[in-house]
């Protein structure tokens, strides 16, 4: 079974400042996707103690990321400025993969 | 890697030059075309640097004052900047029509800011305006990232090219006065207030550039932005918040028209996009007031620029902001001034 369960990202800001959700249940997706969903996940780093503001970058994006595993569930506020390489391949293959809402 | 070098200004900053500056400055006046663009992006890149700006003034000396320097870079689809170097000022122009609208956009809004406001760029000092087109994949956005413009395609089902519009180019350098004037803080509202201030002032730059009266304008930012089939007239509507778009995928308008709507909660740092509806509102009620048959930069433009230079904090509010433009409307055109903006923002609720 999975290590993750479900991951969803939350892109909002930008210059339309449009939000938009986007969900990946592992349960719904292939062997391959599913490991390649926990390799990504496990890759992330460790979320910083507060949130991150964005500085002197308007009209960038903001993620706010939820994963779920077996373990429990944790967050982070991800600036588009600032998302780590990690971070970044996540989001972009959880909007991949998933439909927007 | 960084070389060390024996540098004039701070000493052990980390910002040092292969070519030293001294020679980089003497290009940049004696050069040819290419040899200037190459020397004054070297300082200007290594000038950006937050605090050491003022080392710099020694060389920015080389850029004759009230002269506009635009530079057009592409990243042909990768997020590397500024990318590839393709149009600078005088250049002819280019067979891609998002470096065309880049640097026109770039040059109206230098236009307006100094003929309108005697706003030497984007710094008052003349600075470079550099941007660059086709960053990311059919990325949807475009921004200001404290020291150029950047510019995505769109994906071509919602977005059209984000250059395509004269507001959001001028939107985004007015992110840059803004950086240099009241710095306000990018979330809540102050963000707001930041966001409203590059609206109010890109709308500016496009009815400036097309000679259009208050009565005239149509108060829309980013009306060419949306694809054909999107449900909309543009991404914003000054005039009446929350009317710009409703479709089944980009969803409806959430802007508040008055502070009745005011949106809190934690996405886009406080809703800096959505609650703009409201100052946005009260600088289309001002200038309608103030120049039912003149042009928005007649009075409402310079109270909102003197607010926006003089008089902002990092962290002021829309009550700090209505308060101040009601005074300077007060000191510029008396009794009249005060009292149409004091309706204008008891209109949207302050």
């Amino acid at each position: 079974m999975a290590d993750v369960h479900r991951v969803r990202v939350v892109q909002s800001g930008g210059f339309a400042g449009l939000t938009r959700h986007y969900e990946v249940d592992s349960a719904k997706l292939d062997p391959a996707q599913s490991r390649r969903l926990d390799d990504l996940v496990a890759a992330l780093p460790h979320p910083p103690a507060g949130d991150t503001q964005q500085k002197g970058q308007p009209d960038r994006f903001q993620y706010d990321l939820e994963v779920e595993t077996k373990s429990g569930a944790r967050q982070w506020r991800v600036p588009e400025a600032a998302a780590s390489p990690a971070h970044k391949a996540l989001i972009d293959w959880i909007k991949a993969t998933a439909k927007p809402g | 890697m960084i070389i060390r070098n024996s540098c004039r200004h701070h000493a052990g900053h980390p910002v040092c030059f292969i070519v030293p500056p001294h020679i980089l400055a003497h290009l940049a006046k004696n050069g040819t075309e290419r040899q200037k663009n190459a020397a004054l992006h070297n300082l200007h890149v290594t000038g950006q640097f937050r605090g050491q700006r003022q080392a710099m003034l020694a060389v920015w000396g080389a850029i004759p004052t009230g002269t506009e320097r635009r530079t057009i870079y592409d990243a042909e689809g990768a997020e590397q900047l500024p990318g590839k170097l393709v149009r600078g000022e005088t250049d002819k122009p280019s067979k891609d029509v998002s470096v065309n609208e880049a640097y026109d956009g770039s040059g109206a809004t230098y236009d307006f800011y100094s003929e309108v406001f005697k706003r030497n760029s984007v710094d008052d000092r003349g600075l470079r305006l550099d941007s660059t087109v086709h960053y990311g994949q059919k990325y949807d956005n475009a921004f200001w990232n404290g020291q150029q413009m950047i510019y995505g395609d769109g994906d071509g089902e919602l977005f059209n090219r984000f250059t395509i519009s004269l507001d959001v180019i001028g939107h985004e350098l007015t992110h840059g006065v803004t950086q240099y004037e009241a710095s306000l803080e990018y979330h809540d509202e102050p963000g707001a207030l930041n966001e409203s201030m590059s609206d109010v002032f890109g709308s500016m730059v496009k009815q400036y550039a097309k000679k259009q009266k208050v009565k005239d304008a149509d108060w829309l930012i980013g009306a060419g932005l949306l694809a054909p089939g999107v449900k909309g007239v543009a991404l914003r509507s000054m005039k009446a918040p929350g009317t710009a778009y409703d479709d089944p995928k980009l969803g409806k308008d959430p802007q508040p028209d008055s502070m009745k709507g005011y949106v809190k909660g934690p996405e886009d740092n406080g809703g800096v996009h959505i609650n703009s509806g409201i100052p946005n509102r009260a600088f289309f009620l001002a200038a309608t007031a103030l120049s039912p048959d003149g042009y928005a930069w007649d009075k409402a433009g310079p109270i909102w620029y003197e607010v926006l230079c003089n008089r902002l904090r990092p962290d002021s509010g829309f009550a700090d902001c209505a308060q101040l433009t009601i005074q300077v409307a007060k000191d510029m055109y008396g009794a009249q001034g005060k009292s149409a903006l004091q309706k204008a923002w008891k209109t949207v609720g302050l």
